[in-house]
């Protein structure tokens, strides 16, 4: 099944580039985030979901050693942020909700700069910013001034000053907000591929974005972790197509099919046995399968859940 | 990485309208200033030269006046130029770029500094250029000359760390400025009311360094106007380094 419950903070395969605990920001004396935690591996792509305010830029700034946390540690590569900070940030790359670009520097100044600010060493800095040009597409606009780019230029500039100096692990803040359906599909195919090497984390309020690019979900509800989830996640529903049609009845008789449902062509089966077992019990019964496959929607059921707090169905996770 | 910085803000401002117009500005002015003390001098001056005990040159009459009057304009220019320096950053979201970098806050304060001094600078030079034009037609005094247009660079330096701090503290470029001009109008007040006649006061004429830089622009280096604004300067150098690191690492 798609849908497995984990507890916040389980390690990657290859041991943690990202490292947080019981991480919490305070303004006022009012708590914004309170014992957050994250670890995240190489080739690993998380994302951070919550509603607007739930607390998603406020962690990321404490990750990428913008904000100092109240309480809590952060750990990038074993360095501590505050111990040594010069290590940690040189392996982190962020790129804050609003791309921090000065609109009267071009795009390979700009480049040039981040890169200097990152200490990728002179003698190959213009080659990081070349292939940093070209892995983000912005070769036709080299030349062009920050402040003549259009959004999705913007962005994917954003994005390039983050991964210019190649760091270890890539702290996106709504990467994509913003942006028109074809240059999201071009920033998400450049996460995906970051994420093959590189350990990520992205925030979104999007919950299509996450499940096209996350492997884990972490939901922030009020500044608190409420959840953290492996994706893709079920919503508990079954959906069966048949090679002809069949009477509702006869499915809801099969041992292991709690409730029948007719979803347009389609019947959604909630189920009270293991899924291969009732699929053999299906093909047992005469039944002409076609395809039987996890319902989807699992993870914005979770999000209206843990997210918003609203009552969860049972079976979902 | 200071250098870097540095670049950076002067290459900003060399690219802005504003600082461009301002430097225009007050060189326009200057030159107006400067033509009007000149004509004084070879009008009035020059046909009584001859009968003076102590005949005056026209570094006195022409470049001492011009460089009290270049500080003072480069003083009011000033919070136009330190406002952006670090509040545009913050508004801007920037400030996160330097944030997550890895470089420390003094080198990012360093940077920033360097680079409006580099400005300044620049106005000095065009400055200098209209000043030492007056060789062509006469000897000047390069001493005092020098010494005038270094009084004008350390005051105006002083007072941009100042703005530089304000630039620290507050969420808005225009909210930077105001307090400049607030600050710069508090320090002529302070030297103001140390000389008034019924209860003159060295402590705030001396905190107000007003007569620090009158006697710079006359080209007269002293010590304690040096060290006075020296002072000043790391100050406020030092405040905004404290204020921006709190910000980043509580």
């Amino acid at each position: 099944m798609g849908t497995r419950h984990r507890p916040p903070g389980n390690a990657a395969s290859d041991g943690p580039l990202l490292e947080a605990d019981g991480l919490e920001y305070r303004q006022a004396g009012q708590p914004l985030v309170q014992g957050y935690r994250l670890r995240l591996g190489r080739g690993e792509i998380v994302g951070l979901l919550g509603t607007n305010g739930a607390g998603k830029t406020t962690t990321l700034r404490m990750l990428a050693g913008v904000l100092p946390p109240a309480r809590g540690r952060v750990r990038v590569l074993g360095h501590d942020l505050r111990e040594a900070p010069r290590a940690a940030r040189q392996a982190l790359g962020f790129l804050p909700d609003r791309p921090p670009l000065y609109d009267e520097l071009t795009v390979t100044e700009y480049l040039e700069l981040a890169a200097a600010l990152r200490r990728v060493p002179r003698a190959r800095r213009r080659a990081a910013v070349a292939g940093t040009i070209e892995r983000c597409g912005l070769g036709e606009v080299r030349r062009r001034l920050a402040g003549q780019l259009s959004l999705g230029y913007r962005q994917r500039l954003g994005l390039a000053q983050a991964i210019v100096h190649q760091p270890r692990v890539i702290l996106l803040d709504e990467p994509t907000s913003a942006l028109d359906p074809a240059q999201t599909h071009a920033v998400r195919e450049l996460i995906r591929e970051l994420g093959r090497e590189h350990a990520v984390l992205l925030s979104s309020h999007l919950l299509g974005e996450i499940e096209a690019l996350c492997q884990r979900v972490q939901i922030l509800r009020q500044g608190r972790l409420v959840a953290e989830h492996d994706l893709p996640l079920a919503s508990g529903g079954w959906l069966l197509e048949t090679a002809a049609p069949v009477e509702v009845a006869r499915i809801g008789a099969v041992t292991g099919v709690a409730a029948v449902e007719a979803d347009g062509a389609r019947l959604c089966l909630r189920l009270e046995a293991e899924p291969e077992r009732v699929l053999a019990d299906l093909v047992a019964a005469g039944i002409p399968v076609r395809s039987f496959a996890p319902q989807g929607g699992g993870l914005e059921r979770l999000f209206l859940r843990q997210a918003l707090g609203e009552p969860g169905e049972a079976g979902a996770p | 990485m200071i250098l870097t910085l540095a670049r950076l803000e002067l290459q900003r401002l060399l690219r802005a309208p504003l600082a461009w117009g301002l430097l225009a500005a007050l060189q326009f002015v200057l030159a107006l200033l400067f033509l009007m003390y000149l004509d004084n001098f070879l009008l009035e001056l020059q046909p009584k030269l001859a009968l003076m005990k102590e005949p005056v040159g026209v570094t006195e009459t022409v470049i001492a006046p011009t460089l009290t009057w270049a500080t003072l304009l480069w003083l009011a220019a000033s919070p136009l130029l330190t406002m952006r320096s670090l509040a545009e950053e913050r508004q801007q979201g920037r400030l996160d770029l330097y944030f997550s970098a890895p470089l420390s806050i003094t080198e990012l304060v360093l940077g920033k500094y360097l680079g409006l001094l580099g400005f300044l600078l620049i106005g000095l030079l065009l400055l200098a250029a209209m000043l030492a034009s007056l060789s062509l037609g006469t000897s000047l005094d390069w001493g005092r000359v020098a010494g005038g247009l270094l009084g004008l660079f350390l005051a105006v330096a002083a007072f941009q760390a100042a703005g530089l701090y304000l630039s620290a503290r507050l969420p808005q470029p225009a909210l930077a400025a105001l307090l400049g001009y607030g600050l710069l109008a508090l320090l002529f007040a302070l030297w103001l009311a140390g000389r008034s006649q019924h209860d003159p006061s060295a402590l705030f004429v001396w905190l107000s360094g007003v007569g620090h830089f009158l006697s710079l622009a006359q080209g007269l280096l002293r010590l304690s106007a040096v060290s006075h604004f020296l002072l000043f300067a790391t100050l406020f150098l030092a405040l905004t380094v404290h204020r921006l690191d709190r910000e980043r690492n509580g």
